[in-house]
């Protein structure tokens, strides 16, 4: 039982070096992994809608001093930076809070509506269209419940472990393990 | 929902539900598009502002009450300064307003104003680069007053000691401005249109 052991940990071992051997495959795979267990267009396209809604008062920063602008917007332009910021927001909570997804989703749907007399006609339409777009995907998405299909494989080696830790508290192969060894 | 046992990745992926995306998107679209129209009818104000240099302003006349107008310096990003005429209006109105605005590849052109009803903004400030009227008519007009000291428009004031001038009331007609810097207040845009390509 104990070569049986050592010999599942060797295995494991040898499964963890063999990944980095090809590399390639393996980053897109994860970043697709990552992209498909939450909504990322509709986050994606809510950053986007805030970057257009603040790149039009905000390119300015660069010709003006930063005081100087602020003091030309006044009140109405302040609104609308503070929308794109929010929507950049939501966008960024979307990915990393998927579990929220209805409620960042309606907020950026909100604020999209609220850009139009807000702040340069929702960017010229533009930046109200994705954000609009953006945050009914997120409200939409819903994760698969495939979960259990996935786990079925790993059951076996997980009972496996426990056996590990009965030997080593009976005792009966402790000196056993290293010597069986080949 | 047949197709959701077709994955078979580690971790949970999801996808997105187009009868939810329906019901959420569209009540959000047919309120988008009821202020659309409101703004269209000149009903709501919106708040404008824009910067960057690929902006021009068209109007066949401008007419306000509370005019200031001084120079000014924009450094653009690379370092180049431009001298600028900033013009500052407390109340204008302006018929047949047209707005371009390119945002890269894209050039949005905007109009309003042209059915009756003209446009009107309160506290608009311009920095343009150029700006050309066939005629302009002044009442009140103070020229050569220190631009630090101007009082027409509540707040806005030039650097002290320059060369400023302001008048109760303005009249320019077939204005067209190449600006810098626009923001508005409020402007209210009766018969909006806007559409893609094209200048002013």
């Amino acid at each position: 039982m104990t070569t049986h052991d050592a010999g599942s940990a060797l295995g494991a071992d040898a499964g963890f070096g063999s990944t980095p051997a090809e590399p390639a495959p393996l980053k897109p795979r994860r970043w697709r992994a990552w992209r498909r267990s939450r909504p990322f267009w509709g986050g994606l396209l809510l950053v986007l809608a805030g970057l257009e809604l603040l790149a039009i008062p905000l390119s300015g920063i660069l010709i003006h001093g930063a005081i100087k602008l602020v003091i030309y917007i006044g009140i109405g332009g302040v609104f609308g930076v503070l929308i794109g910021v929010l929507l950049i927001a939501a966008g960024i909570m979307l990915w990393v809070n998927p579990a929220h997804r209805a409620f960042y989703g309606i907020v950026g749907m909100t604020l999209a509506i609220a850009s139009f007399p807000a702040s340069n006609l929702g960017g010229f339409f533009l930046g109200m269209l994705l954000a609009i777009i953006g945050g009914a995907l997120g409200y939409a998405w819903t994760p698969m419940a495939a979960a259990p299909v996935a786990a079925g494989p790993d059951w076996p080696a997980s009972f496996e472990e426990p056996s590990a830790g009965l030997d080593l508290i009976t005792g009966t192969s402790g000196d056993a393990g290293p010597m069986a060894h080949p | 929902m047949s197709d959701a046992t077709s994955n078979n990745t580690q971790r949970a992926a999801g996808k997105v539900r187009w009868r939810r995306f329906a019901i959420a998107a569209v009540p959000a679209i047919a309120v988008a598009g009821t202020l659309v129209g409101l703004t269209a009818e000149g009903a709501i104000a919106s708040s404008v502002s824009v910067s960057g240099k690929a902006f021009t302003i068209s109007a066949s006349q401008l007419s306000g009450t509370g005019f200031e107008q001084f120079g000014g310096m924009v450094t653009e990003s690379n370092g180049t300064p431009h001298p600028v005429m900033v013009s500052a209006i407390h109340d204008a109105h302006l018929t047949n307003l047209c707005q371009s605005v390119t945002l890269g590849p894209i050039t949005l052109r905007l109009t309003a104003g042209d059915a009756g009803t003209p446009v009107s903004a309160q506290n608009m400030i311009v920095d343009a680069d150029s700006q050309t009227g066939s005629s302009a008519v002044f009442s009140n007009i103070t020229i050569g007053q220190d631009a630090g000291t101007l009082t027409e428009v509540p707040g806005i004031t030039g650097p002290a000691g320059t060369f400023g001038q302001q008048a109760d009331g303005v009249t320019i007609n077939n204005l067209s401005q190449d600006t810098w810097l626009t923001t508005a207040g409020t402007f209210t845009l009766p018969h909006l249109s806007v559409g893609f390509g094209g200048g002013c």
